[in-house]
């Protein structure tokens, strides 16, 4: 039998005091566990670099992803473009046309500049193309 | 704040480098023609076919002087390696004159399918010399190899290339012509004829002068035909000389044509 027990014997201390000081002591033992259980700060900090990290790298990756896909898919759809263009385009010819399709004079004289040009930039086949000269001459000493 | 700005700045210049990158891509993939392409295998077989003679060479050296066996193995390695290499030459050099004679319009696309037709045969011929070279274990079979592929080269590619350049001189001169006709048709069609009174005669001087040229054109075209009628191989490099002399001629007349075209049109 404690000290207290003598003392609520004598009438000295209620039974209420007892469990308010328990209370206390549970209170205390609660509050330590809680100190203990949070991480120090300098810790979430670098959580939250890391996170930051993370983040940039993502959207960095995504960002690369779109574009490249954005730079095909352009070049996909101009190439097709030009394509639908092509067949558009031939049947709005009209119905008489010229009897020398594309032959308007700013044409012609065109043709005529690029024809001779094609001329003056003429090499002939004999020049272009030379046969190879080839050493088969193979032979070894016995 | 310092650490998200260095981010920001990293990140868009990647972003910038990445864009090039893909620009830069996009344009390199533009296709070869496969004429382009044709010269480009040409000349990478020229390099290919020096450096193994080197090799060839250098084996052949160092086999006579210590005629071991390691050397012995070395140099009919280094011989095999320069004997195919010439095939390769050979069959790439085929393949550009055949993408060269495919570079413009035929008016005769018999002609240029019989001439392929001959090269398609050689190049069989050429296939099987390098299997018998991939095959050959010793110094005598490739030397007898080189000689055959020596007569082969001047008994067969030699002068069917020369066949195939004079019939390409032909025949690109004859698709000028018809390119030039194409074109002076167009332009004659624009000429008011109701102009071409007797204050007028600038147009009709220069119309009979393209015709007279024109004639000298065809004369060129037909004499250079002629030249070769009958004849299935040319052997004689001057054979070729005198064709390219024939249809540099005709050559000479399309450019006075065309620049008296030219007169015309700014007659018009």
């Amino acid at each position: 039998m404690s000290e207290e027990k003598q003392k609520l014997m004598e009438g000295e201390i209620v039974e209420e005091d007892i469990l308010d000081k328990t209370d206390n002591a549970a209170k205390d033992i609660l509050k330590e566990k809680t100190i203990k259980s949070q991480k120090p700060p300098l810790k979430i900090k670098s959580l939250s670099k890391f996170r930051i990290r993370t983040v940039h790298l993502i959207t960095l990756g995504i960002l690369a992803s779109t574009i490249i896909f954005i730079s095909f898919t352009y070049k996909l759809l101009t190439t097709t473009q030009t394509q639908e263009q092509i067949g558009s385009i031939s049947p709005k010819i009209p119905a008489t046309p010229s009897p020398y399709p594309g032959s308007s004079e700013d044409e012609i004289k065109r043709q005529i500049s690029q024809y001779d040009q094609k001329l003056s930039d003429l090499i002939p086949f004999n020049i272009s193309l030379t046969y190879p000269i080839v050493d088969l001459a193979i032979s070894f000493e016995k | 704040m310092a650490l998200f700005k260095k981010y920001h700045i990293l990140t868009l210049a990647i972003i910038v480098i990445l864009f090039i990158n893909t620009k830069t891509l996009a344009l390199a993939q533009t296709p070869k023609t496969p004429l382009v392409k044709a010269q480009d295998d040409y000349s990478h077989a020229l390099v290919k076919t020096k450096d193994s003679r080197e090799n060839y060479l250098t084996a052949k050296a160092s086999y006579n002087t210590f005629k071991t066996a390691t050397s012995k193995d070395i140099a009919i390695g280094k011989t095999k390696d320069y004997l195919i290499n010439v095939d390769n030459l050979y069959l790439a050099f085929i393949y550009l004159i055949k993408e060269n004679g495919n570079s413009f319009n035929w008016q005769d696309p018999g002609k240029k399918e019989n001439i392929a037709q001959d090269f398609n045969e050689t190049v069989k011929d050429i296939e099987n010399h390098k299997k018998n070279v991939e095959a050959a274990i010793n110094f005598d079979e490739l030397s007898t190899l080189a000689t055959n592929l020596k007569q082969l080269a001047d008994s067969k590619i030699e002068p069917q290339f020369n066949y195939a350049l004079a019939h390409f001189e032909i025949a690109y001169t004859e698709s000028l012509l018809i390119d030039f006709q194409s074109i002076k048709d167009k332009l004659y069609s624009h000429i008011d004829q109701t102009r071409l009174d007797d204050s007028n005669l600038i147009i009709p001087r220069l119309q009979k002068e393209i015709a007279n040229r024109e004639e000298r054109v065809k004369e060129q075209i037909k004499n250079s035909r002629k030249d070769l009628e009958g004849i299935a191989s040319v052997t004689d490099k001057q054979h070729v000389g005198r064709i390219s002399e024939k249809t540099a001629v005709a050559k000479d007349h399309l450019r006075s044509a065309i620049k008296l075209a030219e007169e015309i049109s700014q007659n018009l």
